[in-house]
């Protein structure tokens, strides 16, 4: 059973919100409410008032004023704790890049 | 060929993802279809393995250089633990490097301490400064960063039908590789602004939102009468990525600096001490699209003749004009296209079987019996690439993402039940619905219940995906 356009919008748009990307719920949101769901693009639009703008975190901001070697070291320390370390990357939008 | 005959275990490990672009689809699938003899099977190294899975012992292990170029990620120490044991039991085990100029001690010690035997690399210079431990006892061999698939050429429209006269995307190279890195955006721009000033219409743009994925790229390559370009590479060695970070936090400070205000404060004399080049895959794209290329005048792989078959760019753009009035003779250079044509893509010589030769070469004896273990990851591997090739990749990337909320976040969003999986959030029931709907509702509960314990998805903030069938 192939998808559909409107199940590939909607797909775009459930994806978005799980990994709660500022980019795709933008996109998300910019859809219509029937091609989307009513339910869903509720809850596009309260995902999108949290995510994270990439760049702006204050602690992104902080981390970067550390010398070199101190982020390098700070980065792999924190995957001591995985969950810990997801909570952060989630919170700085910067899950969707390359560490 | 003899049916009875075990086939070579071949096992390529990659790291494809939604946004890959062809060439690296198009590098994994060329070993499938040109190693005769073979049973190729493709493992994502994000991909969950069941533990009967586990013991397999290739005849030939392939890590692919999409797989090499997270080395420079925090997660590179679980990245080489996990399939290291794969490695260990294999017979050989090839590495095929791109970029190896950046952050290359780490990418040496991983060729230690995974005792690769054979070295692919598309860098053919200063080799003994990027490998210093590896260069004494393994084989290095050159290979290229993008070969010609052997299906017939594409058609294409002459040149006096195409609408843009000089295209090409490049992209600002980041800092961290030096002034040579710059180079390529500088002379695309420099000569898009004579040709501009000339009359020419020009379409070239080193803006990242600017660049086209996948079939689209061919299409405008294929639209262009012109192209411009050089050879890809580095010329600041940077053996563990000190100097990247060093640079990316520079810049987070100072977003305008310009690249000599980041090399005094980064690289103060450290930069132009090697010069690091390969040959882009560019040049084999131009020549299949029939796109007359504008080259800084080099050696390109000892086939390519100035004038003959490109048009030669001085690295001072002394002969601007002269390449410019060449640029006006459409006849002359619709010849040139020919002869680059003939060069590159009819010769046969940079086919997608002489990377599998050069991967491969010497390196299968006898193959070995099939064990247990292989026929179970074979199944697993086949099944799993099949679950994604009839959901598509949209689907396939959504489940992996369901996987991801329920393990992270199963008191937020997701309750999960016995039997799996209670949604509550309207996103993640409507993926579940549409797996259902499918029959993946079993793959799903298997992917959940491997990565729960598994160590590198706990950690990785990416979503993987099989390689394709075809």
């Amino acid at each position: 059973m192939s998808l559909d356009a409107s199940d590939i919008i909607r797909l775009r748009a459930a994806i978005a919100v799980l990994s709660a990307n500022r980019h795709d719920l933008m996109w998300a949101s910019s859809q219509t409410v029937e091609s989307v769901g009513e339910e869903l693009m509720t809850e596009v639009l309260s995902t999108l008032e949290f995510a994270a703008v990439p760049g702006q975190s204050r602690l992104l901001r902080v981390t970067v004023r550390l010398p070199a070697w101190m982020q390098y070291m700070g980065q792999r320390a924190v995957l001591l704790f995985p969950r810990i370390a997801r909570r952060i990357l989630r919170a700085t939008g910067l899950h969707h890049q390359m560490y | 060929m003899d049916l009875n005959r075990p086939l070579h275990k071949v096992l390529v490990i990659h790291a494809l993802r939604p946004t890959s672009r062809q060439t690296t689809i198009d590098h994994l699938l060329s070993f499938r279809e040109h190693l005769v003899g073979a049973d190729v099977q493709y493992l994502h190294f994000q991909q969950p393995l069941p533990s009967d899975c586990r013991e397999v012992e290739p005849d030939l292990v392939i890590v692919n250089y999409d797989y090499l170029n997270y080395r420079f990620s925090p997660l590179w120490p679980y990245m080489r633990r996990r399939h290291k044991g794969i490695a260990d039991r294999a017979r050989k085990v090839v590495a095929i490097a791109q970029d190896d100029f950046w952050a290359c001690k780490l990418l040496d010690d991983w060729c230690m301490d995974w005792d690769v035997d054979r070295i692919l690399t598309p860098i053919d210079s200063h080799r003994e400064v990027l490998y210093p431990r590896s260069i004494e006892t393994k084989e290095f061999r050159t290979g290229l960063t993008g070969y010609v698939r052997s299906a017939p050429g594409p058609t294409t429209t002459p040149l006096t039908e195409r609408p843009i006269d000089l295209g090409q995307r490049v992209r600002d190279m980041p800092p961290h590789l030096g002034r040579l890195a710059q180079e390529k955006a500088l002379q695309a721009t420099i000569l898009a602004d004579a040709a501009r000033r000339a009359g020419f219409v020009v379409d070239v743009s080193t803006r990242v939102e600017d660049s086209f994925l996948g079939r689209d790229w061919f299409d405008f390559l294929a639209s262009c009468k012109f192209t411009v370009g050089m050879k890809g590479g580095a010329s600041l060695h940077d053996p563990v990525g000190l100097i990247h970070t060093r640079v990316q936090s520079h810049l987070s400070r100072h977003p305008d600096a310009t690249f000599d205000e980041i090399e005094a404060h980064c690289f103060p004399g450290r930069d132009m001490k090697n010069e690091f080049t390969a040959i882009s895959p560019r040049l084999f794209e131009s020549a299949s699209a029939g796109t007359c290329q504008v080259l800084r005048r080099e050696d390109y792989l000892g086939v390519l003749e100035p004038w003959r078959d490109y048009l030669p760019l001085e690295p001072d753009y002394s002969n601007l004009s002269q390449v410019l009035d060449a640029m006006r003779d459409l006849e002359r250079c619709t010849d040139i296209v020919a002869n680059a044509r003939r060069a590159l893509v009819e010769s046969g010589l940079f086919d997608y079987s002489r990377l599998v030769d050069a991967a491969t070469e010497g390196l299968l004896g006898a193959p070995s019996p099939t064990t247990e273990s292989w026929s179970h990851l074979t199944s697993y591997l086949e099944r799993s690439g099949g679950i994604a090739e009839e959901a598509g990749p949209r689907l396939h990337d959504a489940c992996l993402h369901l996987v991801t909320e329920i393990i992270d976040r199963p008191r937020s969003r997701v309750t999960t039940d016995p039997d799996g999986l209670e949604l509550d959030a309207q996103a993640a029931r409507l993926i579940r619905c549409m797996a259902d709907d499918r029959g993946f509702a079993p793959w799903l509960a298997e992917q959940v219940g491997l990565s729960r314990s598994d160590p590198l998805f706990l950690r990785a903030p990416w979503t993987w995906r099989p390689i394709p069938s075809s």
